[in-house]
């Protein structure tokens, strides 16, 4: 595409009208040339970065199985359990109890759980 | 290829190009001295990229859309505290800052993607080529769009000269 030469000149216009002062591009251009080079990384730093993210990923991921696994799981309530004879009574902390014991018919063989409060 | 001469043929029109983009003398300065540094770097670490001028116009692109954009954020927190932002040098005549101001006036009057293609290829002085791969398009797409900023711009400055004709004289 090319453009007639009045319209390249409006490239000079701007050109011109954005031209910064000669000082400033020498001192753009001094202090620039003066930065020394960058050290470049040490060749441990890829290899370390990697093993230190491994480890921390294998944390997060250890630490939300076992977050789950606590949180998923229901928390029994502590019981005690004694016997007396073929009886057995089974008491919670909050004082409920369960007694459980042979069935009044000796033919059956089972048993029978008898709830008291 | 010298990498001195190199950035001294890059500096003002580094400058220059901020200085559309942005408005503000010092962010282009500040803008263009990073630019500047990071091909530096690039050149000693690395050696020469394929384009230097692509090179550094690309990270000026991106710190001045940044800077715009970190610009139009602050813009009421800097007038609250009646901070000067655009001050020109003290050694530029009345001319020079009011041609300055016309010209980046009618620049900012034209469409984003015409704009950027414009200050690229006249204040930044990149070949087609160049600006296209900076803004990631076609090469006739880039002719098209600097030879439409190149013609609106030119009407833009025409009516701007012929508004200061027409305007009464203030006493």
């Amino acid at each position: 595409m090319n453009d007639e030469p009045s319209l390249l000149d409006i490239d000079s216009r701007v050109r011109a009208a954005l031209r910064p002062n000669d000082d400033a591009c020498r001192v753009i251009v001094g202090r620039a040339l003066a930065d020394t080079p960058r050290t470049p990384p040490p060749r441990w730093r890829g290899p370390f970065a990697m093993a230190t993210a491994a480890a921390v990923a294998l944390l997060l991921v250890v630490a939300a199985f076992t977050w789950r696994r606590s949180a998923g799981r229901p928390t029994s309530p502590s019981i005690t359990v004694t016997s007396a004879g073929p009886v057995l009574i089974v008491r919670t902390e909050d004082g409920r109890r369960w007694i459980v014991g042979p069935s009044m018919s000796h033919h059956s063989g089972s048993y029978a759980m008898v709830v008291t409060e | 290829v010298d990498l001195e001469a190199v950035a001294t043929a890059l500096a003002p029109r580094l400058i220059g190009y901020v200085l559309a983009r942005t408005g503000c003398r010092g962010t282009a300065e500040d803008i263009a001295q990073d630019a500047l540094t990071a091909l530096v770097r690039r050149w000693r670490q690395i050696g020469p990229p394929e384009s230097p001028d692509a090179f550094a116009f690309a990270i000026a692109k991106r710190r001045a859309g940044r800077a715009v954009a970190r610009r139009a954020l602050m813009a009421p927190i800097d007038a609250l505290r009646n901070r000067a932002r655009d001050e020109p040098g003290v050694d530029q005549s009345y001319d020079d800052r009011h041609e300055l101001s016309r010209v980046l006036s009618a620049v900012r009057a034209l469409p984003r993607i015409d704009r950027e293609a414009l200050l690229l290829r006249a204040a930044g002085e990149l070949s087609f080529e160049e600006i296209a791969a900076i803004l990631h398009t076609s090469t006739a797409a880039v002719k098209m769009r600097v030879s439409r900023a190149r013609r609106r711009l030119t009407e833009l400055l025409a009516e701007h000269s012929h508004e200061r004709r027409t305007q009464p004289a203030r006493h």
